[in-house]
């Protein structure tokens, strides 16, 4: 028996927790039905041991650099808010008099600027060190060997901590908002580290910002019917996203990306497209069950995709797609660099220098700067070309959705190769359009059985009618739909979740960002 | 709320529902796999010879073979990675509704008693044949998982891939799979791996288990099954390539163990381990599996010895 009871445990309890894992369906109900059965003062700590035990699931060590970072982060914002205090008492105390500018002051001497600083260095070394200091090495290991003439000398990347892109950009974000005297500081360090570790948007988002998340951990939550209601509709098609399409997509992708010298250009542009699909099924697929998650505990998280597959233009897409990564770009780094309020020039510079960085967060390769590089570079050229036409207004309709799908296509190739030689391979392939329909059909029948690229396909058929829904809602006018025709899409939706998923887990691409 | 939980029971029902179309097309299936196992477990069955053992007896004894040389009926029961106490259980899932045979033939393999004997392999091919007590039991005594398998759609039906489901698709419109032509009253060919390598210069592991208690305890209770249904039962040992034979170290000493057994129990032993079969690599599949046309030299060395054991 005891051995029983220990092949349980190493079977289930010391493997990371993904959301589509049994320790993870074990662990949720626990942790809600404790929550809702605990006084209210208890609930946002034991949501913070359920984080920790969540994250720490990975790697026991992941903890302790997140309490780190939380607990400077914390600190900083409160010794930011100190420093503006001091400075408003001592105005306060002499009446009538001007405020004092020193002319001389460096830029420390500005309220809480040092303390900002601390910050930021401390979650960008955090970053730099684990995700890109051996991108940084091998680059310059290169450059100096084209000069001196030898052999480059490579280092293999670190371990990443799983979602620490995320979380460092919830505390930073944060930090810059109390500097910026948009929010009030947290006095309870509890409510500002359940807020960082919150574990349905620990690990792959949404980013969220405290004065969205944070303050509801101040609030009292209700167990109500809608949010269980809502919350199980969000996720089980979050779900759906990512076991039925998701999961599926990557038997035909990762073969064809992994070699692909081996394949037909048609083939790669397909795989290309799966991998669009892919992509979006899993992380957006992660965002709704975090969402869904969420609202069993009563909190919402922000909107993170607006179904950005529809979109008809870059522009557009970028208003859809990752919304809470996009307006922290926005709100932390392009308003940092100066944002519209220079010159023309400067503005575009701006625009581009946050795609580039943004390719460059979602991983430490070249393939992702080139990724960033590309959209940045479109993105601009939609900017003027809607400045110099008078066509702002006009609809593209199908032709814009067409150029949209291919190219994000293209750009997301870039995203997804595995180096810099491998996307060569692959451009050079598809732009020299020797295709062949026959070729690729067969390189795709000998990847696999037939039978689960139909599932596949099929998946991406029920994607895009849901999303048509949702985005003209055809189906939502009528009359029955509340009533019936939903209920019956999702019992249909749960059934076939279990028929045609995939559910020899992959891990979601966005962890490792 | 009354509403939602109304559906949450449909869905539910749904899946049961859903699992039992899958399940039946699964049976349907004429050919393969799928097939063997359903002629296994569920149907009645009335052969002279069945073959038990694990992945090495499937693809040793070419059934079809045994058949035009002997005039009996014979059916391969050999499972993938199966160990004695599984074997054992598919014996009796096999009796549960079939006649008893008049020879059962048990295919020994001495290098792999360091396997874990609780090890199920590809076992979710096992749960649309769950109602079959026996094996259900037998299944169970091994991985406990197989209660929730049984009864909770939820817990199984995530083990099933598309692989399964295409099966039970092609049982319900009558298709025949790719590969389930192979499968011939039971035998089916071991796949050759072409990234393994040459069997004349693969390095291979070394074997030094000695025979664990549990695997005589489960021979005596075949040689009690077969006993008591009246089956006479052989114990057979196919060879393995040369190089691998090697490797088990105490292979000699095993043999004998079980030469030993086999005489105080009066159990005869066919004994083709040093066939001449375990010199040519072209034989074999990788070291302890023939290929197609080994399972067809040794299945005609195997009844050359067997016949002296045909009653009339």
């Amino acid at each position: 028996m005891p051995t029983t009871y220990y092949r349980l445990l190493t079977t289930y309890f010391y493997q990371p927790m993904l959301f589509n894992s049994l320790h993870f369906m074990i662990f949720l109900p626990v942790v809600f039905i404790l929550h809702w059965l605990i006084p209210v003062v208890w609930r946002r700590y034991l949501l913070l041991a359920a984080s920790y035990y969540f994250y720490m699931s990975w790697n026991p060590w992941f903890g302790i650099l997140l309490a780190g970072t939380t607990i400077i982060d914390w600190a900083a914002a409160l010794k930011i808010q100190n420093s503006k205090l001091k400075i408003e008492k001592t105005k306060i105390q002499i009446p009538n008099s001007k405020p004092q500018i020193n002319n001389q002051q460096s830029t420390f001497n500005i309220p809480g600027k040092g303390w900002l600083l601390v910050s930021i260095i401390t979650n960008l070394a955090c970053l730099a060190g684990f995700k890109y200091f051996a991108f940084a090495y091998n680059t310059f290991s290169f450059t100096g060997s084209l000069f001196a003439g030898n052999h480059p000398h490579y280092i293999e990347a670190i371990i990443i901590p799983i979602g620490l892109s995320f979380y460092t950009f919830h505390s930073m974000g944060y930090v810059i908002d109390v500097y910026r005297g948009k929010l009030k500081a947290e006095n309870d360090l509890g409510i500002f580290a359940v807020f960082v570790s919150f574990f349905p948007q620990l690990v792959a988002g949404p980013i969220a910002r405290f004065t969205d998340l944070g303050v509801q951990f101040h609030e009292r939550k209700y167990l109500t019917k809608e949010n269980i209601i809502l919350g199980t509709r969000i996720a089980l098609w979050g779900f759906f996203k990512k076991i039925a399409i998701a999961d599926r997509l990557s038997d035909y992708v990762n073969p064809l990306f992994n070699h692909p010298l081996n394949y037909n250009g048609l083939s790669l542009l397909i795989a290309g497209f799966f991998f669009v699909v892919q992509v979006y099924c899993d992380f957006s697929g992660y965002s709704d069950i975090a969402t869904g998650v969420a609202k069993f505990f009563g909190y919402n998280l922000q909107l993170n995709w607006r179904r950005p597959l529809l979109s008809k233009s870059l522009i557009e897409f970028w208003q859809r797609n990752h919304i809470s990564m996009t307006t922290w770009f926005r709100d932390y780094l392009y308003i940092g660099l100066g944002g519209n309020r220079g010159t023309y020039k400067r503005f575009l510079l701006n625009v581009f220098l946050v795609f580039l960085i943004s390719g460059l967060w979602h991983g430490a390769s070249w393939t992702f700067v080139i990724w960033g590089a590309m959209h940045g570079v479109f993105y601009l050229i939609e900017i003027l070309i809607k400045k110099n036409s008078k066509i702002e207004n006009r609809k593209f309709g199908f032709v814009g959705w067409i150029y949209l799908i291919t190219f994000h296509t293209i750009s997301l190739i870039a995203f997804r190769a595995n180096n810099f030689s491998d996307l060569g391979i692959i451009y050079s392939k598809i732009f020299s359009f020797h295709w062949n329909l026959n070729t690729a059909y067969l390189d795709f029948r000998t990847l696999k059985d037939f039978f689960p690229l139909v599932l596949a396909l099929f998946g991406i058929v029920f994607l895009f009618l849901k999303e048509l829904n949702e985005e003209y809602g055809y189906i939502n006018k009528n009359p029955y739909y509340k009533n019936w025709l939903r209920p019956i899409f999702y019992t249909l939706l749960f059934v076939l979740l279990f028929t045609i998923g995939n559910f020899n887990a992959n891990e979601f691409i966005y962890f490792h960002f | 709320m009354k509403r939602s939980l109304i559906f949450v029971c449909f869905a539910i029902a749904l899946l049961y529902v859903v699992r039992s179309i899958e399940y039946a097309g699964i049976k349907k299936n004429k050919q393969g796999e799928f097939a063997k196992l359903r002629l296994a477990f569920e149907d009645k069955n009335n052969f002279d010879l069945v073959v038990i053992g694990s992945s090495r007896a499937e693809c040793a004894f070419y059934t079809p073979m045994i058949d035009s040389s002997t005039g009996l009926t014979s059916f391969n029961l050999g499972m993938t990675g199966a160990t004695m106490p599984f074997i054992r259980s598919t014996l009796e899932a096999y009796l549960e509704n079939s006649t008893s045979p008049k020879y059962v033939i048990l295919n020994l393999d001495l290098h792999s008693f360091a396997d874990n004997p609780d090890t199920i392999y590809s076992f979710p091919r096992y749960f649309a044949f769950l109602n079959n007590e026996k094996l259900f039991q037998g299944l169970k005594a091994r991985d406990h998982r197989f209660t929730y398998f049984k009864y909770l759609p939820f817990y199984s039906m995530p083990f099933y891939s598309a692989r399964y489901f295409s099966s039970s698709i092609r049982g319900w419109i009558g298709k025949v799979g790719k590969y389930d032509p192979d499968y011939v009253q039971g035998f089916a060919p071991y796949v050759k791996n072409n990234k393994m390598g040459d069997l004349d210069t693969l390095s291979i592991p070394i074997f030094n288990t000695p025979a664990p208690k549990y695997e005589w305890d489960e021979i005596a209770k075949i040689d009690s099954i077969c006993k008591k249904n009246n089956s006479k039962l052989i114990f057979v040992l196919a060879p393995i390539f040369h190089r691998w034979e090697v490797n088990v170290v105490n292979y000699g000493q095993l043999k004998q163990q079980f030469h030993s057994y086999a005489d105080l129990n009066a159990i005869p032993f066919i004994d083709l381990s040093e066939d001449s079969i375990r010199f040519n690599k072209e034989l074999y599949s990788d070291g302890p599996h023939l290929d197609k046309a080994g399972a067809m030299l040794f299945t005609s060395h195997f009844i050359q010895d067997f016949r002296q054991y045909i009653r009339p």
